[in-house]
């Protein structure tokens, strides 16, 4: 980027000082004030406000005796004098006059004074006033007589002149000059700031300090803050929010002598108590943060009003049993070390993000500041200041000694970024953290308690139930039902009904076989049949017997299903006779083949088993991430008491009829056929493993389903289907569970499956079937990727615990922790994976134990809990933690996506770590690999993006219907089809291709862009094909348009009528207004591309080619014949018709004078500026340059020599030809001020030389132009970076009374705002509200 | 960071009423209904004397029901 970029306001509404003023007494602003003057330029006063000075006097001060004091106190401190001035071209300097004074304003009298309400009216308007910065002093006073008799003095200085810490100095020295103590000397040397800083940027001393920045942040760095909103990516609004709070003096007072107990200075413990709650928030201990210095300590300083407050960037290695007080030294250290190694922020940002990459991410998101308390004696009460910070930073919280001896704070934060509810607690919690941490020597970052007892019971607590269980096992709650309603239907399986009587009688039976083959308590029995009454009743017939039941699937793998039957100890299986082979041998089992069973001679009755509550009720195999499937044992006692809690939350009774569609091999399917049993209603039970979606909604229609629970991952299908065909039954409710289930299927389902209710499941197989749920009616809307998983059921609590079993805040990420009596008693034959994943309970005041899930969730506002991915699915690479969720949820975003999937894996062929997406596609409709992945580039940060998409048919799903990760393919590399040249001219074109990229093979399909051509390469091309074909006429835009070399063959044979275009179709078609893109210097429209494709497919877009690289291109041309072609092109296609402009960097001009060019002859809704930068002083018009003595001379010696030596001699002599004395004087200037040598390197279209060349020739051209009003819709943005340069971006408002002020693009800079979502964003907002 | 934080953490080998055996860290307060057992180390060392001394799985209740 260069500053001579953009062109001068030579002629616009604002003074010029230039000449008038010599150079020995005026001063170069500060990299900071240069920020706040670019700020200022763009209208921006929200980031830096007004520094404001109120203080209340008591009647014994006089009027007289204030202004005496107001006088003085300007004269001793310039900041309050300082005046500003611009030079030619736009450059900035401060300077100040010793005789002058802030201007004072007086209002009331003695024997007139103001009311309180008129006071406060007053001064509240004179503290909203604006500056004007070029025209008057930065500071001005106001004086009022209050009816109450007190005096109020109002000083607002300017923040460029002024920050926090001046203010205090101005109130220090005012209340001494009242009091007519004498006040030290002070060497005001304000204003020399910027000019050392500017000396002190080119020192060693500088080159080391930036050093020891880079070393400490690195180019991989996570700057820490509070969790974010949902989706808060890719928005970034300027909005911000406050959130006021104080801390009482009892605490600020014990934490201040704890402070000095341990010879620290107070503000230090806030410090850390601030970096123990990103801590704490973020889950992470190496914080990178901010901090804000007053930046004082330095001789002299102290005592001067100016702006040198920096921000600070800490790094913290901590770990959570780190104590309080060494988090406060590693504080210490960090800002000692930092302010050794002190680089101005606003550089040191643009020399760390220097990564494409990394643009869009701050390296300080959070920030501290600590305000000292101000002297205050002898004021009247009502002295206070409010706590108006900067807001550069995504957040910061502000602290600072009240009048009542204790603490006011502020979060100020941005409002797209956080939840204001969040913000909330996490001020209480910073609370909560400083009472705690000062408790003693030795309290750890992890001992502190963040949540209070009462809201832990409030967040644990299960769904409100009053209903009481019995103890009865689930066995004898079925059977009870055989009694009371023998005849009435409990199962209807394919043709077969079964009453509730037959059922029962069945079990009784084999239950009085299986007690004589010694079947009883702790003894397991494995059901080897598949799911069919005959399994339920081997399942009954188990529990009456006082059994273990282990469901085993027949189809499933021998080599699962053997583990099984060895590792479950079974003492009897029951399988059928055609399923024998299935069934290993030497194992020490009883089979029985059911279907050859001769029963008849068993009691109908029940057995006399008791079965105790501790006793097995089933052990059931889950399969892990690793390793053979464990087997979860769980007993009686719990297993009842969640089946009854479980009814009465599902609203189950003898009405219900359910189609559990979740199979056996899952703890869930058992649930579903229960629960209605045990409640005297019915199920329908599938006759194969899966029903089509047809079939599943044909049975429920046909046996009048109420109720049906469904896995997760068929839900998908299931909804399409019903959606399409609009066949859903009326339901009652339909409960799910098994996976994360996505938002877009949530809502689909919610629509399309025509249910009151509707249950989201989730639970782990170790804490009984569904220990949670979600239960809501149709319709309802949820903020977040995966459904809430809700609340526990039962006599059960969850938590969501930190590593350290701290409760999380809500929204703070942790793992999940299930509670309570409804859990299994472990895992069979594995006593340490038992103790490791089943701990005990810190929070119950009975005793039990906590289930580890593995999962992480949050806590949402509600108290339900979200699911966020498994603890193992959060992975690192290169550095960069992702959470691959994150991306699942961008793939599920894109159009057709039905299923997504991400996971990390070697890739095959490298041995490197990648990330594969696995796609499936939404019924009847086909993947567009390619375009995902280019959506997923635009969506995601660069090292978010999989490496490969994989479309699958179906996800591979393992016997406990959950997705098998181990069963998914590694993605095949893509094959190109190289399409051979089919005529001579392709195969001409094609040669240039492969020499010029320089890459072999291509196809004549391929798209340039796609691999890897850009606007140089373009060029090289067009020149490369010129030689060989003088007549060719084809253009840069001509190869845009028609990126293949089949197509741009075509172009170069159809001839002169056809190619020669200035314009590219950026987008064709589109039903809103045309949006025409004027480029800046050296880029081609291409940089458009991934704005276009953000702003979708009903937004048309032209752009035209830079002026730089087109055909038509002469010497001294100007503005106007620039914008000539571009005018007639407008024209001519949107006559009379809405569209829209947008300029970035010079085109921003050329945008704008297109504009006045056309007026009333299109229908301009909007322009939009992007970036858009005034001329450098070096070519403006009535600069004069300054040299040394002899040095023009030498300068011009070395031109002369360098003409000498290029290449493109002929072409520099054409421009140094149209140049006069002044216009050569500059350039010599120009060329004496570059760092590097001149280059020689050109004519090639990248040299360094020829884009020397084309800077000089567009300064050439815009040194003259002068901008001239016009009434036009403007909407313009700054990228952060060009503030922090202090660039002059035009304020646009100066030129048309419909402008607005910039917003501020944070994290990217001139020439990549372009690409950045960020602005995408934003954009699309404002071209819609104007629309 | 003092010294005392760069020490390993310990941990406890832990039962409650009803025999079912876990682990605890020493730093942090023994929940309600649990107690120690003379057995500390590293987290895996205790997960590993848990396999040798934890034989029944069944909670006492059962135990004593059974018998």
């Amino acid at each position: 980027m260069n500053k001579l970029f953009a062109p001068n306001q030579a002629n616009d509404t604002v003074v010029v000082d230039d000449v008038s003023r010599s150079a020995s007494d005026s001063f170069p602003l500060s990299l900071a004030q240069k920020r706040i003057w670019s700020l200022e330029q763009i209208g921006n006063s929200t980031v830096f406000p007004l520094q404001v000075l109120t203080l209340r006097w008591h009647s014994t001060v006089t009027l007289d005796q204030l202004q005496h004091a107001l006088a003085q106190l300007a004269k001793r401190h310039s900041a309050l004098r300082t005046r500003f001035c611009r030079f030619a071209g736009g450059r900035i300097e401060q300077f100040s006059d010793v005789s002058e004074v802030p201007p004072v304003e007086t209002l009331g009298s003695d024997s007139n004074p103001l009311t309180a309400v008129e006071a406060e009216e007053h001064e509240a308007e004179f503290i909203s006033r604006p500056f004007d910065l070029l025209s008057g002093v930065s500071s001005r006073c106001q004086l009022i007589v209050t009816a109450q008799g007190t005096l109020n003095s109002t000083i607002v200085l300017h923040p460029i002149v002024c920050d926090d810490a001046a203010l205090s100095i101005l109130q220090r020295d005012l209340i001494a000059l009242i009091n007519n103590e004498a006040l030290a000397p002070v060497i005001d040397d304000n204003l020399l700031h910027g000019a050392r800083e500017e000396e002190w940027l080119e020192t060693n001393d500088f080159t080391t300090a930036l050093a020891h920045w880079r070393n400490l942040i690195g180019e991989e760095y996570t700057a820490t803050t509070l969790p974010t909103r949902f989706n808060a990516i890719g928005y970034a609004g300027a909005k911000r929010q406050h959130r006021p709070f104080q801390l009482d003096s009892t605490l600020w007072t014990s934490v201040k002598l704890y402070a000095k107990q341990h010879e620290l200075k107070a503000d230090l413990v806030l410090s850390a108590a601030f970096a123990v709650l990103l801590a704490r928030y973020s889950g992470n201990y190496s914080l990178q943060h901010g901090a804000l210095l007053s930046n004082r300590d330095a001789d002299g300083r102290g005592q001067i009003v100016c702006r040198v407050e920096q921000i600070l960037p800490l790094k913290l290695e901590l770990t959570s049993r780190a104590r309080v007080l060494d988090v406060c030294r590693a504080v210490d250290s960090a800002i000692v070390t930092g302010t050794r190694n002190l680089v101005p922020f606003e550089r040191l940002v643009q020399e760390i993000q220097t990564h494409e990459e990394r643009e869009q991410d701050a390296i300080v998101k959070s920030l501290f500041e600590f305000r000292e308390s101000r002297i205050q004696s002898g004021l009247a009460p009502g002295s206070s200041f409010t706590l108006a910070p900067r807001s550069d930073i995504e957040l910061a919280l502000v602290v600072s000694p009240n009048e009542s001896g204790g603490l006011d704070a502020l979060f100020d934060y941005a409002e797209d970024i956080y939840e204001p509810g969040l913000i909330e607690r996490a001020s209480i919690h910073f609370g909560r953290i400083l009472a705690q941490a000062i408790g003693g020597t030795d309290i750890r970052i992890k001992d502190i308690q963040f949540i209070a007892k009462d809201e832990l019971d409030i967040l644990s607590a299960p769904y409100e139930d009053t209903g009481v269980n019995d103890d009865r096992p689930v066995h004898e709650h079925i059977a009870a039902h055989a009694a009371r309603t023998p005849d009435k239907t409990a199962i209807i399986y394919a043709d077969e009904v079964w009453s509730h009587d037959r059922l029962d009688q069945s079990a009784n039976r084999l239950a009085h076989r299986l007690v004589k083959l010694g079947v009883g308590a702790d003894i397991s029995v494995a059901i080897a049949v598949k799911r069919s009454p005959e399994a339920i009743v081997g399942i009954l017939a188990t529990l009456k017997a006082g059994g273990a039941y282990i469901p085993v699937e027949p189809d499933h793998p021998t080599t699962r299903n053997h583990h099984i039957l060895h590792d479950g100890g079974v003492k009897v299986i029951l399988t059928n006779s055609w399923l024998l082979d299935r069934i290993p041998d030497g194992l020490d089992a009883i089979i029985l083949e059911l279907d050859k069973l001769d029963l008849s001679q068993e009691p109908h009755t029940a057995p006399d088993v008791q079965v105790h509550k501790d006793q097995l009720a089933y052990i059931m195999y889950t399969s892990g991430s690793t390793g053979l499937p464990k087997g979860v044992a769980v007993e009686h006692g719990p297993l009842t008491h969640h089946m009854q809690n479980t009814s009465r939350v599902y609203g189950m009774s003898e009405l219900s009829r359910e189609l559990p569609f979740l199979p056996f091999s899952s703890d869930g399917g058992h649930e579903r056929w229960m629960n209605p049993l045990m409640e005297g209603g019915s199920i329908i039970l599938p006759d194969q493993p899966l029903w089509t979606p047809e079939e599943t909604l044909t049975a429920m229609r046909k046996h009048g389903a109420n109720n049906a629970s469904i896995p997760t991952t068929y839900l998908q299908q299931l909804a399409e289907w019903a959606d399409l065909t609009d066949s859903a039954p009326p339901m009652r409710l339909y409960s799910f569970g098994g996976e994360g289930l996505a938002q877009q299927t949530f809502d689909l389902l919610s629509k399309a499956l025509k249910s009151e209710w509707l249950i989201n499941g989730y639970g782990p197989t170790e804490t009984i079937m569904t220990p949670m749920v979600w239960k809501v009616r149709a319709g309802q809307k949820f903020e977040g990727t995966y459904a809430p998983i809700g609340r526990a059921v039962g006599n059960r609590r969850v938590y969501v615990l930190d590593p350290d079993l701290n409760p999380c805040p809500i929204g703070v990420t942790g793992e999940l922790y299930i509670a309570g009596e409804g859990m299994a008693r472990g895992y069979i034959g594995k006593p340490d994976v038992t103790a490791d994943r089943f701990i005990p309970d810190p929070f119950s005041k009975e005793g039990g134990r906590l289930y580890r899930s593995g999962d992480l969730t949050r806590w949402r506002e509600d108290g339900t809990v979200e699911f966020v991915g498994r603890v193992d699915h959060q992975v690192k690479l290169r550095g960069y933690r992702i959470e691959l969720g994150e991306i699942e949820a961008g793939l599920l975003q894109q159009e057709g996506v039905g299923e997504a999937l991400v996971v990390l894996r070697d890739d095959e062929a490298t041995k490197q770590k990648m990330l594969v997406a696995y796609v499936v596609p939404k019924q009847g409709r086909e993947l567009e690999i390619a375009d995902i992945h280019s959506a997923l580039e635009r969506a995601l940060p660069a090292y978010m993006v999989p490496s490969a998409i994989v479309s699958l048919t179906s996800m591979p799903i393992n016997p406990n219907s959950k997705l098998d990760r181990f069963a998914l393919p590694a993605p095949t590399p893509l094959k190109r089809t190289i399409i051979e040249p089919q005529n001579a001219m392709e195969a001409e074109v094609l040669d240039i291709w492969q020499q010029i990229l320089n890459i072999s093979p291509i196809s004549v399909e391929d798209n340039f862009f796609a691999i890897g051509g850009n606007s140089l390469g373009a060029i090289r091309i067009l020149s490369a094909l010129r030689q060989r074909q003088p007549q060719n006429r084809t253009t840069i835009a001509d190869l845009f348009n028609n990126p293949t070399i089949r197509s741009f063959a075509k172009v170069i044979e159809a001839g002169n009528d056809q190619a020669g275009s200035e314009v590219i179709v950026l987008r064709a078609s589109g039903t809103k207004p045309m949006l025409y893109c004027f480029p800046g210097l050296l880029v081609s429209t291409r940089e458009y591309v991934k704005l276009v494709d953000y702003l979708g497919a009903d937004q048309p877009a032209t752009g035209f080619i830079c002026y730089s690289l087109s055909e038509q291109k002469q010497i001294g041309a100007s503005v106007d014949e620039i914008i000539e072609s571009y005018v007639d092109y407008i024209r001519s296609h949107s006559k009379g018709q809405p569209c829209y402009f947008l300029g970035w960097s010079w085109g921003g001009l050329l945008a704008y004078e297109a504009a006045r060019r056309l007026g009333d002859e299109i229908d301009l809704r909007l322009i939009t500026m992007v970036d858009v930068c005034d001329l450098g002083t070096e070519f403006a018009i009535g600069s004069t340059p300054r040299f040394k003595p002899g040095e023009r001379d030498q300068l011009h010696q070395m031109v002369q020599e360098w003409l000498s030596q290029t290449a493109m001699r002929a072409e520099w002599d054409r421009l140094l030809g149209v140049m006069d004395s002044d216009t050569y004087d500059q350039f010599l200037r120009f060329v004496g001020d570059e760092k590097d040598e001149l280059p020689t390197d050109g004519p090639d279209i990248s040299s360094r030389e020829h884009t020397f060349w084309i800077l000089i020739d567009n300064a050439l051209i815009f040194r003259r132009h002068q901008l001239q009003p016009h009434n036009v819709p403007i909407h313009s943005w700054a990228a952060d970076d060009s503030l922090n340069r202090g660039l002059n971006l035009i304020d646009w408002r100066r030129y048309s009374p419909r402008a607005n002020p910039a917003e501020i693009i944070s994290g990217t800079n001139h020439l990549h705002v372009i690409g950045s979502q960020a602005f995408h964003s934003r954009l699309a907002h404002r071209l819609n509200e104007a629309l | 960071m003092s010294a005392e934080n760069l020490l390993p953490e310990t941990w406890s080998v832990v039962r409650d009423r009803e025999d079912r055996y876990s682990v605890w860290a020493d730093d942090k307060a023994l929940p309600v209904g649990w107690s120690k057992e003379p057995v500390s180390g590293t987290r895996d060392e205790c997960l590993q004397k848990i396999k040798e001394i934890w034989i029944d799985p069944r909670p006492l209740g059962l135990q004593r029901a059974m018998t």
